[in-house]
């Protein structure tokens, strides 16, 4: 069987590659700063971060380009795309890759654009940042086109394995290393459990290609155990109770501006692959209705567990990372209902459009975190942000409005993003009690959001800390985000629009 | 005769998996570990040349029990840990929760094969039985199922993509290898002699 590549197979993998060679270029570029120290590189290196974020504009094109990935959703109007599968099933060119595409690509050149500042001041500006940020990029993108349980497998390992380092990336600090130690094994860990899945799915189906979960099949259990061990291997990965037990450790250890990727970045790739398979296999009624509820309870526990660990924590690193398990278990609804398999084909619109929020608020305040604590461990504590907003009010405004967005305030995308997952469980029917949780657990973190809040403007200084490092990058990094928070809300209709469609080119 | 032969010797490999990859956690000395896990993995490739797949078998052999347990080894032995040196397992709750955890995996994964309708279709050795036969549209169960020919011809057409994706797999984990275990360069020398003084004390310290 010769393989003849056609132009929808350039154009499906095209932001990809884009994203992986500049990874490339990255590494190259680096090796030409000769002056630099060796052992502690505070350079700012902004030819790195330019190479990056032009790398980063240039993917995001790709994606508008004619028979790319979301020009049918965009140009078409109100028609989804003709999605094709490529690469003999290996991927999948539709709107709904190229929605998590654009999140992951603008989530890299805001981490790159953030970083180099912050990665100089503590010495360790290296080379491999930027180029373990791109090539895990790459391999999210392909995981969120992945259609068949080979590929969606090893673009998983591939990104797991650079978000791994980046986690440890500071080798100084002892919590990196534990924090990616810990990530590490789990990680392993639950590639264990998401291989026998696959395994027991191709047993029962004889398939390889997402398509197999939904078809009927002579050994049902078998299947049903298979998806179970799959959606457990995406628990993990996604950090939801009660498999979240590495991401507060690994969040902490990691650069903040690391962690801010490792949040946002893994959760996009790892919820677009998951809707993949429960709309495949919520599809086909071959799937048990017991694993809808699991997954529901799932969702619940992850909610107020997540929500009711962020409330006493003092370090804003290991809160922002309960935030982001919460987070998770919000963002489980619309997998449920798009298990469900509801006559609606938009339901799982609600998490695209909500992992937009997320992407905003989350990288502007680790942002923050990263600017405030300027490398420095102890700083990261919630009294380092006491009398901020005097002394930058800049700086704590950004913060202000990265929490209120977490917290789901009007005024912010976040709250726009929490009100259209909520509005598809109300409609929903059975599931309606998730709205309900949802939102009593948004209540009770609006609590924990509004403590740094409250420190950065009510509080006096105790001691008196240095005025946080100040560079161009980090700057228009908080710019870009506090202002796209806002935006949002006013006008995040065509996005909504967008996420719709790019949903319908893969349940519609 | 030749049935009965393949299931005894499943039978043999099985029996003495179980036994080694309970030995492989019960043990307390690491080396021991090791060792049973290499015999572990013995049995599984095993398995697979029951089932036909020598080329699996043989990368079994190889890259497992081979490769990776040699580096394993080569670790165990650099750390060289004695026996009080281990830091102290959980305790008895930690442990009861574990074997809780492990038994109901257990009995998921159990009940998941013997409820399987194929079980049944097994009367004589599964072998190619156990292939389906047609794989994504495409005859899987030729002749050469299993050898090096067909592995090679199905990972450089049907998962062409894929097998070019581990590349950047094997770079990111290079790159993030080397990042993470690069040293300090003006240290290096005295970091060197000061290893190779404790190594030297440590033989001294056997001798005695």
């Amino acid at each position: 069987m010769p393989i003849n590549l056609v132009s929808a197979d350039y154009a499906a993998i095209l932001p990809a590659v884009i994203l992986i060679a500049t990874g490339l270029a990255v590494l190259i570029a680096d090796l030409f700063v000769t002056d630099d120290g060796y052992d502690n590189p505070s350079s700012e290196k902004s030819h790195l971060v330019w190479i990056g974020v032009c790398g980063a504009a240039l993917a995001f094109a790709a994606l508008f380009v004619p028979s790319g990935l979301l020009f049918g959703a965009w140009s078409e109007n109100g028609v989804a795309s003709g999605s094709e599968v490529v690469f003999l099933g290996a991927l999948r060119l539709d709107a709904f890759g190229g929605f998590a595409a654009a999140i992951i690509i603008v989530a890299a050149g805001l981490t790159t654009l953030s970083s180099g500042g912050y990665l100089a001041a503590q010495g360790q500006n290296r080379g491999e940042f930027y180029g373990l940020v791109y090539l895990g990029g790459g391999a999210m993108v392909l995981l969120a086109q992945a259609t068949n349980l080979i590929s969606i497998f090893v673009a998983i390992e591939t990104l797991s394995l650079t978000v791994y380092v980046l986690a440890g990336f500071f080798r100084k600090w002892k919590l990196g290393a534990e924090g990616a130690a810990k990530y590490f094994i789990l990680g392993a860990f639950s590639s264990g459990f998401l291989l026998l899945g696959m395994a027991f799915v191709y047993g029962a189906t004889g398939e390889i290609s997402l398509a197999a979960l939904g078809k009927s099949t002579a050994d049902p259990y078998l299947m049903n155990v298979g998806l179970l061990l799959i959606l457990v291997g995406f628990g993990f990965k996604v950090g939801a109770v009660p498999f979240h037990s590495w991401v507060p450790d690994a969040y902490q250890g990691a650069p903040a501006t690391a962690a801010g990727w490792m949040a946002v970045a893994v959760k996009v790739c790892s919820f677009a692959a998951l809707i993949r398979v429960v709309v495949a296999a919520g599809q086909g009624g071959v799937a048990d209705a017991a694993i809808g509820k699991m997954l529901a309870a799932l969702a619940v526990v992850t909610m107020v567990l997540g929500n009711l660990a962020a409330l006493n924590q003092t370090n804003i690193k290991r809160m922002l990372a309960y935030s982001g398990i919460a987070h998770s278990g919000y963002l489980l609804i619309p997998v449920v209902l798009a298990f469900q398999g509801t006559p609606d084909p938009k339901v799982g619109a609600g998490a695209l459009f909500y992992l937009v929020a997320y992407l905003l608020m989350t990288i502007g305040a680790f942002t923050v975190v990263a600017m405030v604590s300027n490398g420095d461990t102890d700083r990261e504590e919630l009294e380092s942000y006491n009398g901020l907003a005097k002394r930058q009010p800049f700086v704590a405004f950004a913060m202000t409005v990265s929490l209120l967005s977490l917290a789901g305030m009007p005024g912010t995308v976040g709250f726009l993003g929490k009100l259209t997952i909520f509005k598809d469980a109300v409609y929903s029917g059975p599931y309606l009690y998730l709205a309900f949780v949802g939102i009593l657990a948004s209540l009770v973190s609006v609590y924990y959001y509004l403590r740094p809040i409250v420190a950065m403007y009510f509080r006096e200084e105790g001691e008196t800390i240095e005025i946080v490092e100040n560079n161009w990058g980090v700057k228009l990094t908080l710019v870009l985000t506090s202002f796209g928070t806002i935006a949002l809300f006013f006008c995040g209709k065509s996005v909504h629009e967008l996420s719709v469609r790019s949903i319908q080119s893969i349940t519609g | 005769m030749e049935e009965f032969l393949k299931h005894s010797l499943f039978g043999l490999s099985g029996l003495l998996g179980v036994v080694c990859a309970v030995l492989v956690v019960t043990r307390k000395n690491p080396i021991y570990s090791a060792l049973f896990l290499i015999v572990l993995l013995g049995t599984i490739a095993i398995d697979f040349f029951l089932l036909q797949a020598e080329f699996l078998g043989f990368m079994q052999l190889l890259v497992y029990a081979g490769a990776i347990m040699v580096l394993f080894l080569f670790v165990i032995m650099l750390i060289n840990p004695r026996g009080d040196s281990l830091p102290d397992e959980g305790g008895a709750t930690d442990r009861w929760v574990a074997f809780g955890v492990a038994l109901l995996i257990f009995s998921l994964l159990f009940t998941a094969i013997a409820k399987s309708p194929r079980l049944k279709e097994f009367d004589s050795f599964p072998g190619m039985a156990a292939v389906p036969e047609t794989v994504m549209g495409t005859p899987a169960r030729t002749a050469d199922h299993g050898s090096l020919t067909a592995f090679g011809y199905e990972m450089f057409t049907t998962h062409l993509f894929v097998f070019e994706l581990t590349s950047i797999l094997v770079l990111s984990a290079i790159v993030g290898a080397v990042h993470l275990s690069l040293r300090p360069r003006r240290r290096k020398r005295e970091e060197t002699e000061a290893a190779l003084d404790s190594s030297h004390g440590r033989e001294e310290h056997a001798h005695v």
